[in-house]
């Protein structure tokens, strides 16, 4: 038993500062420092309960060849979670995935996909993290403000080495969720970082560029004009909406006419979890992106550590419809679902078939990848007693029929 | 070992130059993976009766594996899946299907090892390792600016050690980090590769330093390379991607190859060794380390980038391109390979890459090894690239045609040299089971594109162009000559790591979690 633990495990994505798990008895524990992603995150029950189908308890054997049969008998099989699972699991799920010949998704992947889109369109300069600390003497915070709980991922001051001088922070809009008008006043920020005058549509122009004061832009502008060294940060948040790919679009835009003049980096923080780990995954086994995203007509879902249960709740309305907009005698059929982790998905209810799994970073180990793409290993800090989300997989993928696999 | 094979290739026309066999029909036994001398009656046995018998290929400067790649797969979104930036599965599938059955990641961050290895793991077949990037890393520049070169020693012998590579790369030493801070560029380049080389040789590691020279793809930059080649006066290093070093002219404008010049010296200093950086007509994705080179290449192919800063460790930067035959510049460059290859004496000290994907895919290396064993068919594709290439290279003068025991030289057994690698690039008793069979055919091209069988560790793993056994390799990594002095000192420096990097000290180093499959390679 593992009474106290210190341990660094980025379940937030960054590089977070050490939580201290204590063991309370009866598999609770107390979570203190890190971020409030983090202690969330280890403070989740891991491993409680054993297999079941359709509710009731079942041998493992029994529910996994359950779960077998039905993802088998799929005609539209999808597959998502991930976003808290290692990049070990990731990859089985892609191959698992390929061999159903399922669709995959990343839960919450969406900002991370209008990136990859931006990327694909205007690039991107970029810095991870400790290049971000060494360097930026401006950091202009879109809204976003991971200083609150990450204090010491930008210090005050720069580094010995970078001079030593004060950092600047600017912050722009209010950390959490993007507004209306957020593309605008990044048009604007960029017309006034290039010396231009903004285009600016709405009747008070003078005082607002979209969601922001025009004066606060003018002064953002200004501090990353004398910038040597400036740094844009965004999280998944400030992607939400219709308008995510368009506001990242902005954003990578940015970051090139800063590039124009000195030297400019972007830190998408994501958003928690192991996005990065997983769409790394996608991109290794799939060689691209192309085909990742939601499906709304699936007959069978995988759903693999996830938090909720959207995707499964989309297949099963996508089912339905598809089941019955054509007039036929079709019945309305709702997705199967099996669902690998700790327990199953919030809000989702009670899936076809529950597989036990190990939390990783908590009861399992393996592989993580925070924001910037760096690699981490987790470690199991506590007793596990249920398999690893890998094992369950590659359980589960010997276990399809010959045809299927 | 896991997976191998016992098999007797019988009746085939044998190609080891490492054992002088030049053609001579004859069996090539394998046992347990290995090739051996004898075999019992009964072990199985493939007819490679009028087959060409080579070793398997190795590539020894490849970009596959590494966190860039993720990158270059995100910023080229149409290529991504393509021969440029294949998945990691067809990475290896596509390898094979070639008759390569080992291929090195050149170019790989201390903090993106763990990744890279995870990569590694998942490519099927062949064998692999990496090179871990160290020129920039703000330890190693500090060690070579206090002078100390036991200091600069012990940090490499870390950052390999941590990474667990194979081999130390230098990419535009200084020069990447200068750019990174803002700071001026390094104040003498030759200095810097000259240190690094020697705390490599120190080191007694299989390979010695393995150079990415400043100046890429500058025009003018052959002087500088010349400069940085005195410099390393005897000591060993390997130069990488050397095509795209060998240019004169001052402007693009003036853009001209001085490949002869650079081959004269790689001729005269066998401490040398080098690899090509082939450029194949046609679309590319440039990635590298020296992040200052990139940014030149953006501005002035008004092309979209994508760069990241890699901590206090290197740079990456990632530009789309395209080699068009009808510009001069690339002309020049795709001709100014093949100057080096052709003018180069000693096959065994220079190797065929195209730095993949930065002058085209690994997939190409049939049709570069057509050019350098046809030169009717170089003429002819001389006569499609830019007038202008006739008066600025030496090509059209030179009439050399690579024999088939050359090709098997640049493509695995010099390599495996190079790399210093004592099971791989032969056929002898000892040697892995890694083996090619070719058809003889009048396209050579078409010959070295799809081998009748490819064996690894003595199994059959691709026939016919096709994959049949996905088994995954080994991945090599290097052990430094242990240095308990040195290991304290790096550990005296976990306080500056920890300004310099938000990367945990012992994060970095990786320990027995990875490579799923180790093999250590000694040297000492």
């Amino acid at each position: 038993m593992h009474a106290s633990t210190i341990v660094r495990v980025p379940f937030c994505g960054l590089p977070c500062s050490p939580l201290r798990i204590d063991a309370i008895g009866a598999g609770d524990r107390n979570v203190a420092g890190g971020c409030g992603v983090a202690r969330a995150a280890a403070g989740r029950a891991p491993d409680r309960g054993g297999p079941r189908i359709g509710g009731r308890p079942a041998a493992l054997d029994a529910a996994i060849g359950q779960a077998a049969a039905i993802l088998a008998a799929a005609r539209r099989p999808h597959v998502g979670g991930l976003a808290w699972s290692t990049i070990g699991t990731a990859r089985r799920a892609i191959r698992l995935a390929r061999r159903l010949g399922a669709t995959l998704d990343i839960e919450g992947g969406e900002a991370a996909a209008a990136e990859s889109e931006a990327i694909a369109i205007a690039g991107l300069a970029m810095g991870t993290f400790g290049a971000v600390r060494a360097r930026a003497d401006v950091a202009l915070l879109w809204r976003c403000d991971p200083l609150a709980e990450h204090p010491d991922l930008l210090s005050a001051r720069l580094p010995a080495a970078a001079g030593g001088g004060a950092r600047r922070f600017v912050r722009l809009g209010v950390a959490g969720a993007a507004e209306p008008g957020d593309l605008e006043a990044l048009a604007a920020l960029r017309a006034l970082v290039l010396g231009r005058a903004p285009h600016l549509a709405t009747a008070d122009a003078g005082a607002r560029a979209g969601s922001l004061p025009l004066a606060a832009l003018r002064d953002a502008a200004a501090a990353l004009a004398t910038a040597h060294h400036a740094a844009i940060l965004w999280d998944t948040q400030a992607l939400c909406g219709a308008s995510g790919a368009a506001v990242a679009l902005a954003l990578a835009l940015l970051v090139r006419d800063l590039n124009g003049v000195h030297r400019a980096v972007a830190r998408p923080l994501g958003g928690g979890g192991n996005i990065a780990g997983a769409l790394a995954a996608v991109l290794s086994e799939c060689g691209h992106t192309r085909d990742l995203g939601p499906r709304s007509d699936a007959d069978a879902v995988l759903l693999i550590g996830a938090r909720a249960g959207r995707a499964a709740e989309d297949a099963a309305a996508g089912a339905t419809a598809a089941a019955t907009g054509d007039g036929a005698t079709a019945t309305a059929t709702p997705a199967r679902v099996v669902a690998v982790g700790a327990c199953p998905p919030d809000g989702l209810g009670e899936p076809d078939v529950f597989l036990p799994a190990a939390v990783p970073g908590l009861s399992g180990g393996g592989l993580w990848m925070r924001a910037d793409g760096i690699a981490i290993p987790v470690r199991d800090v506590v007793p596990r007693t249920a398999p690893l989300e890998e094992e369950v997989l590659d359980t589960l993928m010997a276990r399809l029929p010959e045809a299927a696999r | 070992m896991t997976g191998a094979g016992t098999i007797r290739i019988h009746g085939g026309a044998i190609h080891d130059p490492r054992h002088g066999r030049s053609g001579q029909v004859g069996d090539v036994l394998i046992k347990d993976g290995r090739v051996t001398t004898s075999l019992p009656a009964g072990a199985p046995a493939f007819d490679a009766g009028g087959l060409v018998v080579m070793p398997g290929g190795v590539d020894l400067h490849s970009h596959v594996a590494s966190p860039a790649v993720r990158e270059a797969r995100r910023l080229c979104a149409a290529a991504a899946g393509g021969p440029l930036l294949p998945s990691i599965g067809d990475t290896g599938r596509r390898y094979a299907r070639m008759g390569y059955t080992t291929v090195f990641d050149a170019a790989v961050a201390p903090s993106g090892a763990r990744a890279a290895h995870d990569d590694l793991d998942a490519m099927p077949v062949v064998d692999k390792g990496l090179y871990v990037l160290a020129g920039n890393h703000a330890l190693a520049l500090r060690a070579f600016a206090s002078g100390r070169r036991d200091e600069l020693r012990a940090v490499l012998a870390w950052l390999v050690r941590a990474a667990r590579a194979h081999a130390v790369k230098v990419v535009n030493p200084g020069g990447v980090a200068a750019w990174r801070d803002g700071a001026p560029a390094p104040a003498d380049p030759p200095a810097l590769v000259r240190a690094f080389a020697a705390a490599v040789a120190d080191l007694a590691l299989p390979h010695p330093l393995h150079v990415h020279l400043p100046g890429l793809g500058e025009a003018g930059n052959a002087a500088l390379t010349l400069r940085c080649l005195d410099a390393l006066g005897t000591l060993p290093a390997h130069l990488t991607h050397l095509q795209f070093h060998a240019y004169g002219g001052r402007t693009m404008r003036g853009f001209r190859s001085r490949a002869p010049e650079i081959a004269a010296w790689l001729n005269n200093h066998p401490n040398l060794t080098a690899d090509v950086g082939q450029v194949v007509f046609g679309p590319a994705v440039t990635l590298s380390a020296d992040a200052p080179a990139q940014d030149r290449l953006r501005r002035l192919t008004r092309r979209r980038w994508l760069n990241l800063d890699v901590e206090s460790e290197t740079g990456c930067g990632i530009v789309p391109h395209d080699y068009d035959p009808r510009g001069l510049v690339a002309s020049v460059q795709w001709a100014a390979g093949l100057e080096l290859m052709l003018l180069a004496r000693d096959p065994w000290r220079i190797a065929l890459t195209t730095d993949h994907p930065n002058g085209g895919p690994f997939s190409a290396y049939p049709l570069i090894i057509r050019l350098l064993m046809d030169r009717s068919f170089r003429d002819a594709m001389l006569r499609r690239a830019h007038p202008g290439v006739i008066a600025r290279t030496a090509l059209a003068r030179i009439a050399r045609e690579y024999t088939i025991d050359e090709v098997a030289i640049v493509t695995r057994a010099g390599p495996a040299r190079i790399l210093g690698l004592d099971r791989k690039g032969h056929l002898g008793p000892g040697a892995d089971g890694d083996v090619a069979l070719y058809r003889h055919d009048r396209d050579i091209e078409a010959m070295f594109a799809a081998p009748v069988a490819v064996f690894k560790d003595g199994r059959l793993v691709a026939r016919d162009g096709e994959v049949v056994d996905e088994t995954p390799g080994r991945t090599l990594h290097a052990a430094p000559r242990p240095a308990p002095e040195a290991d304290d000192a790096v550990a005296r420096r976990r306080d500056e790591h920890a300004a310099l990097s938000s990367v945990p000290f012992d994060d970095l180093m990786i320990g027995d979690e990875a490579p799923a499959r180790p093999e250590e390679v000694r040297a000492w």
